[in-house]
């Protein structure tokens, strides 16, 4: 038996161990090759533009959260409908499926102008293109899920007479929880990545501002140190959001398969 | 194909005449054929009949169609020719129920949840619900504290009985099993066998119980009847003379063994 805080050790130490040694090298390479800050900041001077900013980074990285969880809860919502329309008949996932996989390719620098146009600069157009980029995940995963339905179970459910929404509410969707589940994972961390993205082409015009305005104007003014701080914040919030959504899934396995 | 051996009528000891006229026929099959869509022929020419309440056992070699038969049988499946005629009671009023290879119990329902499924499914979860699933559970032999675990906790065997409990929560007329206990090792597969003839004693569903195992066939049934493969027909039919209820020592009978060895022989030779 191991206990948790071992385990913990175990999946924590060797990275965090890896992380030390690369800021180290880093660190002790731009003082003895004396690199311009401008190229590359060391790690302190990231570390203190983070901290004379703090409130900067903590007020955008909360608003781009919101626009990245709005995103992320819209493609959930959305996707798993979508499915459920897509599990009904092999004729509408042959006709829809095309249109799916161009949500995954659009080039969403491409749509940015469009949706400037339609929905105007705002925390709505953010979260519009979050949407967007976090939505193919949900759709292909939650499809396959209530598609992989055991054939004894949908003759069991007919043989006493089910109907479609309750094969579909009593069968496919709670077998479908678990693919469900791994596709959110996915899609969260690409719902932080769209906001971000979001941001550099919408932007939030003069209410405020988020990562990605905080990355663009720092790459503008040639402050690398507080663009490497936002990079890493914006890394922390993506952590964060699918580490949340990571939780909250494994909680619901859980409770749903009654595992001890 | 026409090689297959048919035996005859002749043999005294392995065909029966037709069980007596008075007992209503719960299933009747006559000319019954199945070819799947890519032009399988599964099932060729089978007739049979199995009374109300009777307990008949179908085995043949894997791939002769006895799975597909059943669901036949069930209405999963609709036969290309022939005449199925199951009693209406089994059909209409939805008192047909279906065991399959594996518990096929849903995960994320309780034993109890898994078993209230049909009811829930037929509309009949009224407050009466708990009380027959309680009574079924108890019928199956599942012991009231495992009515809430879920199944992930529970052992094959008792899977299957969870299994089973679902099948028979709606009491059914019509019992159809397919090969419920292939997967259990032989003393659970044994225990499952008696509990199953003692249910059926005490609830008299017309059952239909298809196996590999002729040993098994021979213990729960009250006739045998033996599948040719490719395509599938009913080669010759056995009488089970043993008295109800059927104790374990049955199997090490004289006539037990007697009588298993001429169906397995039946066997090995439409298997050849």
């Amino acid at each position: 038996m191991t206990s948790p805080l071992r385990t913990l050790a175990q999946v924590a130490l060797p990275p965090l161990l890896l992380l030390a040694i690369v800021l180290g090298i880093w660190q002790g390479l731009t003082v003895a090759l004396e690199i311009e800050p401008y190229l590359l900041p060391g790690p302190l001077d990231v570390l203190q533009a983070g901290w004379s900013d703090a409130g900067l980074f903590l007020q955008a990285g909360l608003r781009t959260g919101t626009a990245a969880v709005g995103g992320f809860l819209a493609s959930l919502v959305v996707g798993c409908l979508t499915a459920c329309l897509f599990a009904q008949s092999v004729w509408i996932r042959r006709s829809c499926y095309p249109y799916a996989i161009f949500l995954q390719t659009v080039p969403i620098v491409a749509i940015a102008p469009l949706i400037v146009v339609w929905c105007g600069y705002g925390m709505q157009s953010v979260i519009l293109v979050s949407f967007i980029v976090s939505l193919f995940p949900i759709i292909t995963s939650a499809t396959t899920g209530l598609l992989a339905v055991d054939p004894d179970l949908l003759d069991l459910f007919h043989l006493y007479d089910a109907g479609r929404m309750t094969v579909l509410r009593k069968l496919r969707l709670p077998g479908a929880v678990p693919y469900i589940i791994s596709g959110a994972r996915t899609s969260s961390g690409l719902a932080v990545i769209g906001a971000i993205v979001g941001e550099f082409f919408t932007g939030y015009g003069s209410s405020g501002y988020g990562l990605g305005y905080l990355i663009m104007q720092s790459s503008t003014l040639l402050k690398t140190d507080r663009l490497f701080a936002a990079v890493f914040v914006s890394t922390l919030l993506g952590l964060a959001v699918f580490g949340a959504v990571s939780a909250i899934g494994a909680g619901i396995l859980r409770r749903w398969y009654g595992s001890e | 194909m026409s090689s297959t051996p048919q035996p005859t009528s002749s043999e005294p000891n392995e065909r029966e005449p037709a069980p007596s006229d008075s007992a209503a026929p719960e299933v009747m099959a006559s000319g019954l054929e199945l070819t799947f869509d890519g032009g399988h022929q599964a099932l060729a020419d089978v007739n049979f009949r199995i009374d109300a309440g009777e307990f008949v056992s179908i085995v043949g070699p894997s791939g002769c169609g006895k799975s597909t038969l059943l669901r036949l049988v069930a209405g999963l499946l609709t036969p290309t020719a022939g005449t199925l005629d199951v009693a209406t009671t089994a059909r209409d009023d939805h008192r047909t129920a279906f065991v399959f290879q594996d518990p096929r119990l849903l995960p994320w329902r309780s034993v109890t949840a898994n078993v209230r499924l049909p009811l829930e499914l037929l509309g009949r979860n009224g407050p009466d619900a708990a009380a027959t699933i309680a009574s079924t559970l108890d019928l199956v032999g599942l012991a009231g504290d495992d009515a809430a675990k879920s199944p992930r906790m529970l052992s094959g065997g008792m899977r299957m009985r969870v299994s089973l409990a679902r099948a028979l929560v709606t009491d059914p007329t019509l019992f159809l099993l397919d090969e419920p206990f292939g997967a259990l090792d032989d003393i659970i597969r044994q225990r499952l066998n008696e509990d199953l003839v003692t249910i059926w004693q005490r609830r008299r569903p017309t059952t239909l119980f298809v196996t590999h195992n002729v040993s098994e066939a021979v213990f729960l049934s009250q006739r045998v009847l033996v599948m040719t493969p490719g395509p599938g027909r009913i080669a010759a039919e056995f009488t089970v003379p043993f008295d109800l209820p059927r104790p374990p020592e049955l199997r090490a009978d004289a006539r037990f063994a007697q009588l298993t060895g001429e169906v397995s022989a039946m066997l090995r030779e439409v298997s050849a």
